[in-house]
């Protein structure tokens, strides 16, 4: 069978395309707003964590996001996302915000770590010279360390994405239809793997390249502001 | 100096270890309102850690600091505090994050509260006055070193302190940067601004002060006036310190 007859068979009978396409936009939308759960939690889990390690208060807080991290950076998302489905949320029957949520709170765990090693990184001086001026922890904390932070770490926080986006490859186990799990399915209508696998393959490997283009052209940006 | 005058500050028994290590132990010293008190002395002699006292960067373990009256232990507002004790870093501690005219009005603004065109008119004023006013629209990455402590200075001005505590000013320069900043600090002596200086730049320190504290080992050896300490003295530590300091290293 030639090249053409492949595709065709693969992707065009009987509108194939349209696991990939369902697939892939079930994936878009599950990193992205997983992505942006995640930024949100981390960064609260972040500011928490850093107050506690500059001024040693919020004690408790501070333990219950240690807990956290301890329980989502020490099990595979697999299993996460499994618990997540059949144990907590278990009646609800909405697959994409279960993902959505798991996923989220996986990668908060990440960007909570990410996030607060750019603020610790941030030069002592820097906070000092923000008190001294007379402003309280909290301004200084917004307007002078986390705009140097987050420049810091968007590199690291760029590859959090594309870890994330990636691992949403696994969404297939709770019986959802990602990306991922649509070409499977080509795969076993046509009992051919090459075409539909290798086709998931290659877009994924695109958003990853635009992900990276992205994060190119904001620290150019950053940097351009600064120098 | 005004001695007739009630000191605007106090230090009584001030005393302060980190750890196994005592950095200052049992400091009393007496701050005439607009006046200009150098500190110096040996590396590790608690020079710093006295002046960040003032403004609270550090805490005493013991002793006080009574300003106008107040003790430093009553004072519930550290940041009201801090609002009138301006710091100026060794290290210029600019925001890079922000361009100088922001780093300027971003305390009066967010803190004093002033409206944005009050207090950018202040900034160019400042700016002037440390003859930086081209320079009010770049980031601190773009300053030499001297340019940046100058504008960390304008920025200290912006709140308009009583106080302004300067931290080795000039231990982070090159050297031909040295002068341009001294001249903004002796530019400010005389204007009432109550200042307390760190430095190693000893004939800064002898033009500009009323009262110089030398200091060793955590405590103020002697104090007077830059002629007794620099002139009359006949402590062997501080003629010692001196003679190599001002010598330079050559005597070595």
């Amino acid at each position: 069978m030639s090249f053409a007859d492949k595709f065709s068979q693969n992707f065009l009978e009987n509108d194939r395309y349209v696991y990939l396409l369902r697939g892939l936009g079930n994936t878009i939308v599950i990193a992205f707003f997983a992505l942006i759960l995640g930024l949100i939690i981390g960064f609260v889990v972040a500011v928490i964590r850093s107050f506690h390690d500059k001024t040693g208060k919020l004690k408790i807080l501070n333990a219950i996001c240690h807990i956290y991290l301890t329980l989502w950076r020490g099990t595979p998302t697999m299993v996460q996302i499994l618990i997540m489905y059949y144990i907590v949320f278990v009646t609800v029957n909405n697959k994409i915000l279960v993902a959505i949520i798991a996923f989220g709170l996986n990668s908060a765990a990440y960007v909570a770590e990410i996030v607060r090693g750019g603020i610790m990184a941030v030069d002592t001086g820097q906070f000092e010279a923000g008190l001294s001026l007379g402003a309280h922890y909290n301004l200084v904390m917004f307007d002078v360390i986390i705009p140097q932070a987050l420049k810091a770490v968007i590199p690291a926080l760029s590859n959090e994405a594309i870890t994330l986006l990636k691992e949403t490859s696994i969404s297939g186990y709770i019986g959802l239809m990602d990306l991922t799990k649509g070409a499977d399915i080509i795969r076993s209508q046509t009992y051919e793997a090459m075409m539909p696998l290798i086709g998931c393959a290659l877009i994924y490997l695109v958003m990853v390249f635009g992900l990276s283009q992205v994060t190119k052209m904001l620290e150019g940006r950053l940097r351009r502001d600064e120098r | 100096m005004k001695d007739d005058k009630t000191p605007m500050i106090t230090v009584r028994g001030l005393k302060k270890s980190f750890g196994d290590l005592n950095v200052l132990s049992g400091i009393d010293v007496d701050v005439a309102e607009g006046s200009v008190v150098s500190i110096i002395g040996p590396s590790g002699s608690g020079k710093s850690t006295f002046l960040r006292c003032f403004n609270m960067l550090e805490t005493p373990d013991s002793g006080t600091i009574t300003y106008r009256g107040k003790d430093y232990s009553e004072i519930n507002d550290v940041a009201f505090l801090r609002a009138n004790v301006g710091m100026v870093f060794q290290q210029f501690n600019l925001f890079p994050n922000m361009k100088v005219m922001e780093n300027i009005i971003w305390a009066p603004v967010k803190i004093r509260k002033q409206s944005k065109a009050e207090a950018r008119k202040n900034a160019i004023r400042l700016l002037g006055e440390v003859g930086l006013e081209d320079k009010a629209d770049v980031y601190p990455a773009m300053l030499s070193g001297g340019q940046k402590q100058r504008v960390a200075i304008a920025r200290a001005l912006a709140m308009e302190p009583e106080v302004l505590l300067f931290d080795e000013p000039t231990s982070a320069l090159d050297p031909e940067m040295i002068g341009e900043v001294l001249n903004v600090i002796k530019d400010l002596a005389g204007t009432g601004i109550t200042m307390l200086i760190v430095t190693h730049e000893m004939n800064f320190a002898r033009q500009v002060s009323d009262k110089v504290l030398f200091m060793d080992g955590g405590t103020i050896l002697e104090s007077g006036t830059p002629e007794y300490i620099f002139s009359e003295s006949t402590n062997p530590r501080i003629k010692a310190f001196l003679s190599k300091v001002i010598n330079g290293p050559k005597n070595e």
